[in-house]
């Protein structure tokens, strides 16, 4: 009867102690509920040999959730960026709506030649013709820097991904060794391993990773591409910054343990990870759009070209528009890299530097042979409704800027502005697809191991009572004890 | 153990996810109510926003060409009048010279038409239409005539006579010359001078007429210029009477004279309607190029309001609903946010 009082008192007394750590653990629970990165705690109950309760704290987890999450989170970071960085770079090419674009100033150009066609002893139509082309030239000049500007950017956004890969990677060494050591001497990693899983998160939103748990709650990261990301220490990921771009200058890659990364591909980006994203931007997207610039440089320097008129068979050479390699002819159906940056109206036409506009019509920018009005007649429209007549004209375009067919200038510019918008359009549906989905997987790891406080609180109460049951038992058998002391004194 | 499906936090996330996405669509939505287009047309139409930059580009220039077609319009119509009134003045001229043919009385009188005529012609060829000299041909900046009194043209008819006869013009000698005489200088000597450069004594314009494009592809001739034949026979014809009915030429040589102006102006009057037919033609086809370039401004703005175009019956509509949706969003979210346990306990 003794033994068992006492039994009782104990049981009531470790009780108190585990509602104590229970109590412990919930206010853990109700301080983490708003921090994404808490996992919740359950402390669950072992009963010993002799009917007492001990306590182990597990952390939910689901680890074939996180992974997926991870991943989504990976292909949604990379998918935003993309997209928005074609957009910027959209809008740096072709303004808001096109109204800034090549194609809006290569029409007003041939419509102001068409004006000039039509009144070709007019100078002041000469003089504006003159203006819009010098305008055109602008565009395609300030559109290339500014693609250079843009890679120039991405570049310096993939320095600053790597630095903050490389500083997550450091962080997660330690993060990852508390981990170990905790589990090893039986201690609490719990807050450890959350603090782990937040740091794979800001990982993954740089760089797809594979993460493998080995003994004792260690953890191995790969990348995408099977490279090993991080082994009980970081394995260094190293990038040359470019400071500076210009056409056909290529930077360099990012290397994860010495194997390059794989740039993304496609508008909706194969890219997991900003890294990939950035890379296929810089290496991808905007040489390609470079290109394009320099097609249609060449082409209008194809469709005002002079031909010789003395029959000499002198070489064509550039007309109203002059490049870095003129007066010859670019060489035929290839990019001629750089080209874009370089267009600027020939001097021979710039009223302000000497140049006669007239010679848009006359001919003659590179002598006498070349000129085509032979009588100086005010009225002579057969070059200028020839050049009108070229806009419409076909070249052979190098499919390797990214469009392939058969185009005139102007329907090549169309086409390139396509091409970006098309690129834009892609890449936004297919960025609004992915974030859905990684916020839904979020949202459902969230539910699998966050925290509901409701249910917290009402666990509170069963605590409270179960708190209150055992102080009960504890004064019971005070009062049991004490009417026995009492009966034999 | 855990019971519940549902975290705290993606209670309060899911809500703040979805308000800020309605909030975007309303953005969105309130543009294309109001602007009937789409709010972003190439994040909409992605690759197909090279077709309706295409269309808009076709649309500058349709709009081009109707500048061009009005201006070729008003060059061809200053064409017309000024041939109209060329005819007639051929016909007051030859309504003056058919009663002195050959009639020695009238001399003085056909003299003064012919110089009227010669005037009042020099005076329409040398008609500007928008700061251009419409009978130029592409010699557009400098008058079609120069005025035929002091002319090189006039001085080299001169020397021709004077290499023939031996004598000028104005020495009463000509009154020996007989009909046979003169009908050979006219024909030998007098006539070719219009066919050769020494038309250019006279003449200022170019052989080639100024050609407008006013279509894609379709590039027409507009308006005729003074190297004409038609012109050059008008001019042979008056400048005849001018010279010889003011000479001392005999009554059967200046029957001579008579009737062959009176036959170059005659072919020139003819000549004239046909010009004035083909000039016709042309305005006719530019009418017809208008009608089609204004029904393909009307296509094209078609095609285009249907690419980027939205139906703004449904967009408002679309709009109504998410108001509503926001609402019941916001409603939802201060009532979810007081929804706390802590209340009742």
């Amino acid at each position: 009867m003794n033994l068992t009082l006492t039994n009782a008192l104990r049981i009531a007394q470790t009780s108190l102690l585990n509602t104590g750590t229970r109590t412990s653990v919930l206010t853990d629970n109700i301080n983490g509920a708003n921090d994404p990165n808490f996992s919740r705690r359950d402390a669950s109950i072992a009963y010993g040999p002799n009917g007492e309760q001990t306590i182990s704290i597990r952390r939910s987890e689901n680890a074939a959730l996180l992974e997926q999450s991870l991943r989504a989170s990976s292909a949604a970071s990379a998918q935003e960026t993309l997209s928005s960085s074609v957009t910027r770079l959209n809008r740096l090419i072709n303004g808001v709506d096109g109204e800034a674009s090549i194609s809006t100033a290569l029409t007003d150009l041939e419509n102001n030649m068409q004006m000039f066609a039509g009144d070709p002893g007019n100078e002041m139509l000469a003089a504006t013709a003159v203006d819009s082309a010098r305008e055109v030239a602008d565009r395609l000049a300030t559109a290339s820097g500014a693609v250079q500007l843009f890679r120039a950017e991405a570049d310096r956004e993939i320095e600053q991904s790597v630095a903050d890969v490389n500083s997550l990677l450091e962080q997660f060494k330690q993060v990852n060794d508390k981990v170990v050591i905790e589990t090893r001497t039986n201690g609490d990693p719990t807050p450890w391993l959350d603090q782990r899983d937040a740091l794979l998160k800001e990982i993954s939103e740089h760089i797809s990773v594979n993460a493998v748990t080995r003994d004792s709650n260690d953890m191995v990261l790969y990348t995408y591409q099977g490279v090993t990301l991080f082994e009980t220490n970081p394995r260094s990921v190293t990038f040359t910054p470019t400071p500076t771009y210009a056409p056909g200058k290529s930077g360099s890659s990012v290397r994860i343990d010495g194997v390059p990364l794989d740039a993304g591909a496609g508008a909706s980006s194969s890219a997991a990870g900003n890294l990939a994203a950035w890379v296929q931007l810089r290496d991808d997207i905007a040489v390609d759009a470079q290109s394009q610039l320099d097609e249609i440089a060449r082409g209008l320097v194809l469709a005002f070209a002079e031909t010789d008129q003395s029959g000499g068979g002198g070489p064509q050479l550039t007309g109203l528009f002059d490049y870095g390699g003129g007066p010859g002819m670019p060489p035929a159906g290839a990019v001629y890299t750089g080209m874009a940056a370089t267009l600027s109206i020939n001097s021979a036409f710039d009223a302000g530097v000497g140049g006669d506009p007239m010679l848009l019509r006359d001919g003659g920018a590179n002598g006498a042979s070349y000129v085509e009005n032979a009588n100086g007649e005010a009225g002579f429209s057969a070059r200028l409704l020839n050049l009108v007549e070229n806009f419409g004209a076909n070249y052979t375009t190098d499919a390797s800027a990214g469009i392939a067919g058969s185009y005139s200038v102007s329907t090549y510019a169309e086409a390139s502005l396509g091409w970006l918008e098309d690129i834009r359009s892609t890449a936004a549906d297919s960025a609004d697809r992915k974030s859905v989905l990684s916020e839904r997987l979020t949202q459902e790891l969230s539910n699998e191991t966050g925290v509901n406080l409701d249910e917290e609180m009402s666990r509170l109460i069963e605590l409270e009572q179960s708190y209150q049951a055992s102080a009960r038992i504890i004064a019971a058998v005070d009062e049991l004890f004490n009417a026995l002391l009492n009966s034999i004194r | 153990m855990k019971i519940s499906s549902i975290s705290t936090l993606a209670l309060n996330n899911g809500l703040r996810s979805t308000t800020s996405s309605l909030q975007d669509t309303l953005v969105r939505l309130q543009e294309e109510v109001v602007t009937g287009r789409f709010a972003d047309t190439g994040l909409e139409l992605g690759a197909r926003s090279a077709n309706l930059k295409s269309l808009r580009n076709d649309l500058a220039r349709l709009d081009q060409f109707t500048i061009s077609q009005s201006r070729t319009g008003i060059l061809l119509e200053g064409t017309q009048l000024a041939l109209g009134q060329l005819g007639t003045i051929g016909e007051d001229f030859v309504g003056n010279l058919v009663p002195g043919v050959g009639d020695s009385l009238q001399r003085r009188l056909v003299r003064d038409a012919a110089e009227n005529a010669l005037d009042s012609a020099i005076l329409q060829l040398n008609n500007q239409v928008d700061g251009a000299f419409i009978f130029g041909g592409e010699n557009v900046d400098q008058p079609a005539m120069e005025d035929y009194e002091g002319s090189a043209l006039q001085a080299s008819i001169e020397a021709a006579f004077l290499a023939r006869f031996g004598f000028a013009i104005s020495d009463p000698a000509t009154s020996g010359l007989d009909a046979t005489q003169i009908e050979d200088f006219l024909s030998n000597d007098f006539e070719p001078l219009f066919a050769s450069t020494s038309w250019g004594g006279l003449s200022n314009a170019s052989d080639n007429a100024v050609t407008n494009r006013i279509a894609e592809g379709t590039i027409v001739q507009t308006g005729v210029t003074a190297n004409d034949d038609t012109i050059r026979d008008f001019f042979m014809g008056t400048i005849a009477a001018y010279e010889f009915y003011g000479s001392e030429l005999g009554g059967d040589a200046l029957g001579v004279v008579g009737n062959f102006s009176l036959e170059k102006t005659a072919t020139a009057i003819n000549g004239i309607s046909q010009l004035r037919g083909e000039v016709g033609l042309t305005q006719a086809r530019i009418e017809r190029t208008r009608d089609q370039t204004e029904a393909q401004i009307l296509l094209v703005e078609g095609f285009s309001a249907e690419l980027e175009g939205v139906d703004v019956y449904e967009k408002s509509a679309e709009l109504n609903n998410v108001i509503t949706q926001i609402e019941i969003s916001y409603s939802i979210t201060s009532r979810v946010q007081q929804l706390s346990i802590m209340r009742f306990l």
